[in-house]
This record gives structure tokens, sequence and C-alpha cells, in this order.
């Protein structure tokens, strides 16, 4: 019981965090990343913050250290 | 191609694409729920909830099956090709129809009682040691987890902003999901219910996909071992034999395949794999004097491996000449990405 | 999709095809009995 408490609290303090850095992202953090989402349409936006929410940690670190697109 | 993106790019095929997503995911629950009821054991009693609980979640299973058979099916045959291109759409499907199942479970058995619905679910059964009763819900809460993983980094950008490498990462994990999805079905629905059509769904799911996957593996390797007697330059083969517009795809001893193909009377080589996701370029046509990959419809200049402006993408290319057969010769070492070399001219009379 | 992808998909389904076949195997093994329901938790 407390073990499954611990996992949700942390599940959802990772969610609310990620919301909120999502808003922050899809508003100006995505085009410092990518020249090419300059002026992205709102629905592009839109679709953006699930995955902004999911990954936040990795991106916030990419907002950091402030480089473009990764290549392979 | 990293220019400018929308939400979706709308066009006929994909409109048609997931209308018949939409079309099979009706069918398959409508058929489902009167299967159900019509051949029900005797004592057996499925209030709404609990038919459309297991509708949904048999649908999302037999799509992820089908999500995963893409992939080796356009491998096999090119036919399977415009599955292929629009196969995220299909994948979102999946995670929404995963997600109404849940949905359904949490509040059919865990709503409205003292400790929240997910509390509930982790709690309720804890008999993570044994295989009888085992707390199957578990595995599809994190199948669904990674579900929505891949379905919110769907969309082109995080295909161009995470990488190829990682974005690949993440959804190879569709493989993880799969095996989550057996467990939570053979320790769930198989265990409870013992009509032999649950055991042949799943049984067939697992042919299809394990199937597909190990059949396509030993056939690209047969294809790989055919084509290694090379000694400096690669003999590719006549080059009346490569039909205009299209490549002969060669895999060297050592690194990545080779598309060489022909086009106004020319012959280029460019490296196999598209900068967007590893598509097959020697699968592909040249469209517009550019090799267009099959997968997302990249494309790149035969010449340099440079994709027209204003895109930036390149790929390596091959040095190549004809001998006096004219076969095409190829050297296997591959130019830096987006390097210029001159095609050999197939109305030439070599030296 | 490059060469070490295409091996490493190979090795993938070599692993799990056995594994899953296997659990599923085992899974319908050990079926309870009667009681098709039995370990569902009863709606509130």
């Amino acid at each position: 019981m407390r073990a499954a408490e611990a996992i949700l609290t942390a599940f959802g303090i990772y969610g609310a965090i990620g919301l909120i850095f999502a808003a922050f992202f899809v508003a100006w953090g995505a085009s410092r990343l990518d020249e090419a989402a300059h002026g992205m349409p709102l629905q592009v936006r839109l679709i953006l913050i699930p995955g902004a929410a999911a990954l936040w940690p990795y991106l916030a670190w990419r907002q950091i250290r402030g480089e473009g697109p990764p290549v392979q | 191609m990293g220019h400018g993106y929308q939400a979706i790019k709308w066009y006929p095929f994909k409109r048609g694409y997931d209308g018949w997503i939409a079309a099979f995911v009706a069918v398959f629950i409508a058929v489902f729920l009167v299967g159900l009821y019509a051949f029900a054991p005797p004592g057996q009693f499925y209030s709404p909830v609990q038919a459309l609980m297991r509708a949904t979640g048999s649908c999302a299973f037999a799509c992820l099956t089908i999500v995963l058979c893409i992939g080796p099916l356009a491998r096999l045959h090119s036919v399977f090709l415009p599955i292929l291109f629009n196969r995220r759409h299909l994948g979102v499907a999946t995670f929404l129809i995963a997600l109404t199942h849940a949905g359904l479970v949490l509040f059919w058995y865990h709503y409205g009682g003292v400790v929240s619905p997910a509390l509930s679910l982790l709690t309720s059964n804890t008999a993570y040691d044994r295989l009888a009763g085992f707390p199957f819900e578990t595995l599809g809460a994190l199948a669904l987890i990674w579900l929505f993983v891949m379905a919110a980094t769907s969309h082109d950008f995080w295909n161009s902003n995470l990488g190829p490498g990682l974005w690949k990462a993440l959804h190879m994990g569709v493989y993880g999901v799969y095996a989550l999805i057996i467990g939570h079905v053979a320790l769930g629905a198989l265990q409870r219910e013992t009509a032999p059509a649950f055991l042949a769904m799943v049984l067939s799911s697992l042919g299809l996909v394990s199937g597909l996957h190990l059949l396509t593996a030993l056939v690209s390797r047969r294809a790989q071992q055919a084509s290694a007697d090379e000694i400096d330059w690669i003999d590719a083969g006549p080059a009346l034999d490569i039909p205009e517009n299209r490549a002969r795809i060669i895999q060297p001893i050592s690194g990545e395949r080779i598309a060489v193909f022909r086009y106004a009377g020319k012959i280029s080589a460019i490296s196999n794999v598209c900068r967007h996701q590893g598509g097959p370029l020697g699968e592909g046509r040249v469209i517009d004097g550019c090799v267009t990959c099959p997968w997302h419809g990249f494309q790149y200049r035969p010449e340099d491996g440079q994709s027209p402006p204003p895109f930036t993408e390149k790929v390596a290319t091959y040095r190549v000449r004809l001998d006096a057969r004219r076969h095409v010769l190829i050297d296997p070492t591959p130019l830096p990405p987006g390097t210029a070399t001159a095609p050999a001219l197939i109305q030439e009379i070599p030296a | 999709m490059k060469n070490h992808q295409r091996r490493a998909h190979l090795l993938i389904w070599l692993a799990m095809t056995p594994a899953l076949a296997g659990l599923v195997w085992l899974a319908v093994l050990t079926r309870p009995a009667a009681a098709p329901l039995a370990g569902f938790v009863e709606p509130r």
C-alpha cells in the first residue's frame, strides 16, 4: 500500500511538472530547439503537449544545453 | 522533411486510411460483442460494460498485431508499402482503444471505493509471486504507459528533434509493449475465458507477428550472403538489367547496403538508408529526378545524395563505373554524405 | 534499416518467440479449474 502510494505520487508529480514544462515548451522552447518550429500553427502546438509532458527531463536538459536537432 | 510543421498533412490517401481504421474498429467491436453474447458458455453472464471491456481490449490487441505485421510485410513485398506509409495513425488509434479499455476497467472495478481508482488497481491484488491469479492489470498498465509515450511522440517534430536514434529506440519499445500485452492477456483473459476462440486469437497473433519477423530476418540474411562476392570494386550486374528509374540493392561485405539507380541513361549509387527513418531508398523510385523514399517520400538527388532545397538531408554516395560488359562496378567505400560523384553513362562505351 | 538493427530485430524475435509462447502455455496450464471469474475484484 505504501509502495503503491509512493509510485502514484511520483507519477503525479512527474506528470504535473511535465504539463507545466509542456506549456512553456510549445509556447517558446520548441522554436529554440528547431528553427522549423517557428510560427507553428496552434494545432501542432497542442499535438506536441503530450510528448513534451512525457519527455520533459530530456527536453529540459536540451533546453539548458541550447543545441539544435541531433544528427545521426 | 523538417520544414514548417503541420498538425497532420492531410490528403485523400490519409483520410481514406483513417476511414479504414475506423471501419475496422467498429466492425471488430460489433462482431466481437455479437460473438461474446451468442457463444457465452451457460451460466456465464456479461454486463454491457464487461462485454465492452473485453471488446476494446481485444480490438487494441488486434490493432497492435496489425501494426507489428506491417513492417515485415512491407519488407517482404512492396504491395504492403501503402499501409506502412501511415502506420503511426494506426498506432495512435491502438493507444486510444487501449485507453478506452483501461478507462472501462477502472470505472467498473475500481471506481467509487474509499481509495482512488488507480491506487485500488495497484493494491487490490499483489500476488506477484504466482502465475494463477497474477495481477495482470499491472502488465496492461505498463503497456498503456508506453503506448502513450509512442503515440505522444509520433509527430514528425519528435522524429527530427529527438533524433533518429532516440526516436527509433523509443518506438522499438513496441516489442516490449507486445510482450507485456501477451502477458496481460495470457495471465488475465486466457485464465478466465476458457472458450477456445480466445486462445486461438492469442496464438494466431503470436504466430503471425513472430513468424513474419523471423521470416523477414532470414530472407534478408540470405540476400546478404548471396551478394557477398566482392574483390575491390563490387560487380552490381548488368546496367541494363536495372529497370529505368529503379534501383538494385547491393550488400557489401561490410557497411550499409547500397542502392544502385538507373535513370535518364545514367547510373548512380547512394546509401540505401533514408535519413528520415531508415527507409529502404533502393525500394523507391526516381521521381522528378530525385530518388524518393518509399516510406515517407523523402527525396535525394542521385548524383550527390542531397535533398533538393530547401531541404537539407544528405546520404552517402558511392563511386560507380561500367566495365566492358556494361556491368556496374561500385567502390564499396562510402563517400561523405552529400558528396557529388559522376554518374556512369550507359551509352558511353568504356575503354 | 541498418545492418546492426537488422541483427537486433532477428535476435529480439528469436528470444521473444519461445518466451511468449511458453508464457501462454504456462498460463493455460495454471488455469483455475472452476469459477471463470475468480480473481476479478467485484464491483463496488
